[in-house]
């Protein structure tokens, strides 16, 4: 028994031994670094931050000078469901007078559940290492182990990543030019998936008219009430966009923009929210420099973008930005 | 609870501490106890079934040996059929049963009141069910003798390791088992810890992987034509043989950590050269279940050939029909009857061809392609689906590149080649299984080799295997 209990002693060892080794490797070589790590360390007295998605994450750029305390809450496909429940779980971080920039997008509001969706449960895995589990959707136990392997363990989370990343590496493929600007890219190829994915794709029933996602709907609604509540500056923004990608919209959905604009006029009549809206600004749209693709500004167009909008709610500058006004009709 | 819950890997180590600390006289309440935690850890409720089946079946086996004449035996026998298939019945094929009856009537044109029972089906039932059927008539038969003591027998039917999904044990095997007295065997236990191995590959490595992607094409058919449909039958053949045998493994390995021999449930069935091969080893423990207590009692193949195609049509459309309440798997059982019918026919032919290697070979592939497509109406939810994919296999084949390349663009390069690489490696464990056992030879030939290839093996499963994924096993929801 005794020799069986070391054997099996020795070889648990042996493993563990080898899967950190394995994994300290791919860390080093992926650069991994998980997006969500972030929440370990929110600041006290948050006094600007906004939610949202990856529009969200590349598009808001905080100056570290800045004498403002400041936390950027969004995640990469993030829904407004769970923007409602990260500022509800951190509402203790923000200042009395924070101001909150919540991010709608033109995929906000429309499509399926987010359950429904493909990769949900990969995705969803990574709100388990600092949300509590009634604020996780379809919350499983299990689910919490993998969260948890993915954040310290992230090798055994890979799956085919794994040897993809290796590969890579032994074939010096890692080294290919970063993107810098949107002219790095095939931008009309990206344009296109990229509407497809937001305007089409999950948004629409089988007869291919849009769905409204009553979920969403109703957590922009209990975002701007918490807000309310609160006492935090909330201001709805639609974030730049290159006129590339609008032109795409109109070309695949002509009607799309008047659904999108209609609906949020009805949330701001309610609400009384104000709202800016930057998808058609002339100082971004046409400015290829500023974006790393059609949708997504780079760090620099991100300092830009995120400086007006400080710029008018913190610092309450003079000169108030003008977002070219939104239109209903293409 | 189950294998791959964490909740096992807490649950094990204690029973084994328990059941080697405790004396010998008090061990199969441990197992009995343990066993009863196992269950009732996915349902307390349905634990008064296996009770229920367990008590009537071992108060039947007293009786039938308290009045040994033969026309008490048959009642008692079928008084016991009645209830505990009654029980099965029930949960398992009452809804189904009624929906047919349902429509034969709506066809006819008479008045139909459709009656359903909202009930949950219990993990295992038919897997017990059965084996405490098998007690009851080899008591009745005087193969074996009655067990007395009624905690023994409640501890051989619910032995937690076989419980849910077999080996279907019979009583001449397990019970003896149960009241031996034990002692710790470091050659048995190592054993059993290898096959636990490998047994978490077949399923949480293979199995589970391809589950993601059979789950995925036939949740939205219409969008896959061609090789997505080949990649459906495919991928279904690996997870459901991944699937079960790697239940079956983990279950054989951990009895053997307790010094228990469960029967070997699979003997590399994809590498039978005939669909009867194929059946004797694979889920041998139920296929021998219908040999013994169906296709012999029905005469077997001591009949006229008439007689003898009726006993295996019989009882393979049965064995369809105890998979599931469906028409997809009593079709499926039935494809399989009448395949070894053919080979019945064709017999003089087909064993000319065996003995040639390239005959084997070419054999062997013949029947690993019929089961591929055997498998489509046992996955199907409806006839509709299985003609899907059987008859848009071949669409695109004209343009080959194209048509191959569909598989890259489905699953991805990279996982399509782990995908190859984890089903080479199966592959590769039952070749060198088909007549021998791979884990001792290896065990015997170099303790370094030994070491390595199960340090690999570990390391597979905790990189590749798909944690966290709700991933029951197949054979559950049987």
């Amino acid at each position: 028994m005794k020799k069986f209990l070391g054997i099996l002693l020795a070889y648990a060892a042996l493993v563990v031994g080898i899967t950190l080794a394995v994994n300290a490797l791919y860390v080093k070589v992926s650069g991994y670094s998980a997006e969500e790590a972030k929440f370990q360390s929110v600041p006290d007295n948050i006094q600007v931050c906004n939610l949202g998605s990856s529009h969200g994450v590349e598009n808001y750029l905080y100056k570290e000078e800045s004498d403002c305390i400041s936390f950027n809450f969004a995640l990469s496909s993030q829904y407004l469901s769970y923007d409602y429940r990260i500022l509800q779980h951190f509402q203790e971080k923000l200042a009395e007078d924070c101001v909150v920039f919540v991010n709608v997008s033109y995929f906000s509001l429309f499509g399926t559940a987010e359950e429904e969706q493909d990769e949900f449960v990969s995705k969803n895995m990574r709100y388990y290492s600092f949300l509590p589990p009634e604020q996780i959707k379809a919350f499983d136990r299990d689910m919490s182990v993998k969260a948890w392997l993915s954040r310290y363990l992230p090798a055994t989370t890979a799956g085919g990543d794994l040897p993809k990343v290796f590969l890579e590496a032994l074939l010096g493929r890692g080294d290919e030019a970063a993107v810098v600007t949107a002219d790095d890219i095939d931008l009309a190829a990206e344009t296109a998936h990229t509407v497809q994915n937001h305007i089409v794709h999950n948004r629409r029933n089988q007869d291919g008219q849009l769905l409204l996602n009553e979920e969403e709907l109703q957590a922009l609604y209990d975002i701007l009430a918490l807000c309310e509540e609160k006492g935090w500056k909330a201001v709805l923004v639609t974030t730049p966009l290159l006129q590339e990608h609008n032109e795409e919209i109109a070309r695949v959905d002509p009607g799309f923009k008047k659904s999108f604009y209609g609906l949020l006029e009805q949330v701001l009549a309610d609400t009384g929210a104000e709202y800016r809206d930057y998808s058609s600004d002339e100082r971004f749209g046409y400015d290829h420099s500023l974006f790393l693709d059609d949708d997504h500004l780079n760090p620099r167009g991100a300092e830009i973008f995120t400086d007006l909008l400080v710029e008018e709610f913190v610092r309450g500058g003079n000169g108030r930005p003008e977002p070219s006004a939104h239109k209903t009709t293409e | 609870m189950s294998f791959t819950s964490l909740e096992f890997f807490v649950f094990l180590p204690v029973v084994f501490a328990l059941y080697w600390l405790v004396p010998h006289k008090y061990r199969w309440a441990v197992i009995l106890v343990s066993s009863y935690y196992f269950y009732m850890s996915w349902s307390a409720k349905y634990a008064i079934l296996i009770f229920a089946t367990t008590f009537i079946s071992w108060l039947c086996g007293i009786l039938v040996e308290k009045y040994p004449a033969k026309k008490t035996r048959r009642f008692l026998l079928a008084a016991t059929c009645v209830v505990c298939f009654g029980i099965l019945f029930v949960f398992k094929y009452f809804n189904w049963f009624f929906a047919c009856l349902d429509t034969l009537f709506s066809v006819v044109g008479l008045p139909s009141h459709p009656i359903t029972l909202k009930l949950l089906l219990p993990v295992g039932i038919s897997f017990y069910t059965f084996q405490t059927m098998s007690y009851v008539i080899d008591v009745c038969r005087g193969d074996v003798k009655a067990e007395r003591h009624f905690g023994v027998y409640a501890a051989f039917i619910t032995f937690f390791p076989q419980l849910v999904a077999g080996p279907i044990e019979r009583s001449g095997n397990l019970l003896p088992q149960i009241k031996a007295e034990h002692t710790f065997s470091f050659d048995k236990a190592i054993y059993g810890a290898k096959l636990i191995l490998w047994g978490y590959f077949k399923k949480m490595v293979v199995a589970d992987f391809a589950a993601i992607y059979v789950d995925k094409i036939y949740g939205n058919l219409p969008a896959y034509t061609g090789m997505g449909c080949v990649m459906a039958m495919v991928l279904f053949t690996m997870q459901i043989y991944c699937d079960f045998s790697g239940y079956s493994d983990i279950a054989i390995g951990v009895a053997k950590m307790f010094d228990f021999d469960l029967m070997t449930n699979f003997k590399s069935p994809y590498f039978a050269p005939s669909i009867r091969d194929f059946w004797s080893r694979w889920h041998i423990s139920l296929s021998t279940w219908f040999r013994d207590y169906v296709y012999i009692p029905l005469g077997g193949n001591r009949c006229s050939k008439a007689r003898r195609a009726f006993n295996m049509m019989t009882t393979m459309l049965v064995s369809g029909l105890w998979h599931g309440a469906s028409f997809t798997f009593v079709v499926w059982g039935g494809i399989h009857g009448a395949a070894q019918l053919v080979e019945d026919g064709l017999k003089k032919p087909l064993s000319r061809i065996r003995r040639t290697k390239i005959g084997r070979v070419l054999l062997t592939l013949l029947c690993f392609g019929f089961c591929n497509i055997a498998w489509v109406f046992f996955r199907a939810e409806t006839f509709g689906d299985a003609f899907y994919v059987l008859s848009h296999c071949l669409d695109g084949i004209s343009a080959p590149m194209r048509y191959l390349s569909g598989a890259w663009a489905d699953m991805g390069g990279m996982n399509l080649l782990l995908f190859l690489l984890f089903s080479g490696i199966v592959a590769m464990y039952d070749l060198f299984n088909y007549h021998g056992d791979i884990i001792e030879k290896i065990g015997q030939k170099n303790k370094i080799l030994s070491w390595v290839m199960y340090t690999a093996l570990g390391l597979l499963v905790l990189f590749f295997s798909q944690k966290g994924v709700p991933a029951e096993f197949v054979y559950f929801q049987f």
